[in-house]
């Protein structure tokens, strides 16, 4: 097949008009269902939590399960899961719903449009992740009377940094791998928790090319698992950042290539 | 009148599936109809045209411009395709708002200019129930709306009347014949032939991937000179009529009816039958009140070029 060659055009306002179109199909009424279920099952974990101990089943205090939950549920979790569901699906998604063809048919670059689309996802779900830790957060560090509130706003305001940029940086991958692979979920999942959770056995430099090697920068080790804590030696927090943007802005910019160049039947 | 949109030589494979096999098409302004049975190259013709694919061979230019990776040129054109999906979850109005604001027109002109469409294509800009609870004909409407909306030079509709009722097609059948009228090109596919003869004479006839004709349906007919043409007489005497036509051999055939004021003439020289027609038809003897080609319709003309 004859392929033009394709330049990479983005228009920085046309990134703006696909972020906000993002943004609000972000809201619609489908999708809320979705989100609903991924950021409420920690906060029915909390829930659960502080009807135990109501109850006088468990005895742990509330900042004890708030630090479990974060590190096991938010940053193990909910971290990978969030960006792989918006990432394999910001084009998969229309695809499927033959939605696609009405922003393929604006004038808009097909680079700004996925641009664009992946900003708006992004954020809005660092924001619904953000405030569901701050829901859970509520509870559960109410449990104790908000005695270690103090120490956690610091803590939370690493853990909403942290959110920001994993999501941009899994969020970018798995849309590459949403746009270059033909069963972008399994793939997805492979990386999410294969690689990624491999990071204790990879030798050498090879843990520079994880994610989570890079957000360990930003995290107090006590919201790590003890896995990682023993195995990580985190990088610098401006190196970790920039490895993480620059990564995420490579591999986003490889996905619009392939968005640009590929047929949408 | 300058070609408006030119298809050259295009063709189109999906894997070893020939969806469009050496297409060449020039679209004026007005309304031509894409025809052509399922399977024909129609959708895939639109959406080539539309930017949404490549052409695997040839070239494709609408308003002089190529279309593949030219999102500029989509200012200036309009869309609405086959598939009935819509952003479910959203009101047609919200549909219409959200794809404005692509195109950076928010605030209340947009929402102004959305009710303005809605209106146009026959929905009710205050309904608020989202489009999940549409009937198919409803979502057409949309479909044809989100069409409309930047007011484009260009309009595509990749069979815009499926699943629409009489009344909804009567509407809309109306609305692109004006759109035609207002000096847009508007291109129609359909696999239905009396909707697009309600909207045009003007006609590209696709199957099997290829354009089997374009042009003018009567002017299609006249070159199909292998087929002879039917035509129905109404006069005083139609023996004395099939008696004065086989003089000549221009005529291959008469036939009469159990209605005695009808005769049916075959002939492979429609010109020269017709000019003579035209003479004998001064002849008050033979008292010809109505003549009427039974095959230049589009279904013969189709069927003749498909057999």
């Amino acid at each position: 097949m004859h392929l033009p060659p394709i330049r990479l055009q983005l228009d920085p306002r046309h990134v703006v008009r696909a972020a906000r179109f993002e943004w609000q199909l972000a809201w619609s009424r489908s999708r809320r269902r979705l989100a609903f279920l991924l950021y409420a099952l920690p906060v029915g974990l909390g829930v659960g939590i502080v009807a135990l101990h109501a109850t006088g089943v468990i005895t742990t205090l509330g900042s004890d399960a708030l630090t479990g939950l974060v590190g096991a549920v938010y940053l193990q979790i909910l971290l990978v899961i969030v960006p792989l569901v918006f990432g394999t699906g910001l084009v998969a998604q229309e695809a499927e719903a033959r939605t696609l063809v009405y922003l393929l048919v604006r004038p808009l670059s097909r680079g700004s449009l996925l641009v664009g689309k992946f900003f708006g996802a992004w954020f809005a779900a660092t924001l619904m992740l953000s405030a569901s830790v701050l829901v859970t957060a509520g509870l559960l560090l109410g449990v104790d009377g908000f005695a270690d509130a103090g120490p956690w706003v610091e803590r939370l305001l690493r853990v909403f940094g942290v959110f920001a940029l994993g999501t941009l940086a899994y969020g970018a991958l798995f849309t590459f791998v949403g746009l270059v692979f033909a069963r972008p979920a399994l793939v997805g999942l492979a990386v999410a928790f294969g690689w990624e959770t491999a990071i204790p056995f990879l030798p050498g430099s090879l843990r520079l090319f994880t994610v989570r090697h890079h957000l360990a920068a930003f995290l107090p080790s006590d919201l790590l698992p003890a896995a990682l804590r023993v195995a990580l030696s985190p990088p610098t927090p401006p190196m970790a950042l920039a490895w993480l943007v620059v990564s995420a802005a490579l591999l986003l910019g490889a996905a619009a290539v392939a968005f640009s160049r590929r047929d949408y039947v | 009148m300058t070609p408006t949109i030119v298809v050259q030589d295009v063709s189109r494979w999906y894997g070893e599936v020939v969806g469009l096999s050496g297409a060449t098409l020039e679209v004026e302004p007005g309304v031509t109809g894409l025809l052509g049975p399922n399977g024909a190259g129609k959708s895939t013709l639109v959406r080539i045209l539309s930017g949404q694919i490549r052409s695997s061979r040839g070239e494709v230019r609408v308003l002089g411009q190529p279309v593949w990776g030219n999102p500029a040129l989509m200012r200036q054109l309009g869309y609405c395709p086959e598939a009935e999906a819509v952003y479910e979850s959203w009101s047609a109005l919200e549909f219409l708002q959200a794809m404005l604001a692509l195109v950076g027109e928010r605030g209340p002109d947009a929402k102004r200019r959305a009710r303005a469409v809605l209106e146009t294509v026959g929905l009710d800009p205050d309904d608020r129930k989202s489009m999940a609870a549409y009937s198919k004909g409803m979502r057409q409407r949309a479909k044809l709306g989100q069409a409309l909306l930047h007011d484009p030079q260009i309009l595509l509709l990749d069979e815009p009347l499926n699943g629409m009722d009489p009344v909804g097609r009567h509407h809309t059948m109306d609305l692109i014949v004006r759109l035609g009228q207002e000096g847009r090109t508007v291109l129609v596919s359909s696999h239905i032939l009396h909707e697009i003869e309600a909207m045009t004479r003007r006609v590209a006839l696709l199957h099997h991937g290829k354009v089997l004709a374009h042009g003018d349906v009567h002017e299609i007919r006249s070159w199909i000179e292998d087929r002879a043409h039917s035509i129905r007489l109404r006069c005083r005497d139609p023996h004395r009529l099939a008696a004065r036509l086989i003089e000549v051999d221009d005529v291959a055939g008469v036939r009469f009816s159990t209605d005695p004021r009808l005769l049916f003439v075959e002939t492979q020289r429609a010109d020269r039958f017709f000019a003579r027609l035209t003479e004998l038809g001064l002849d008050p003897e033979l008292g010809i009140d109505e003549v009427l080609p039974l095959d230049d319709d589009l279904q013969s003309v189709f069927n003749y070029l498909v057999r």
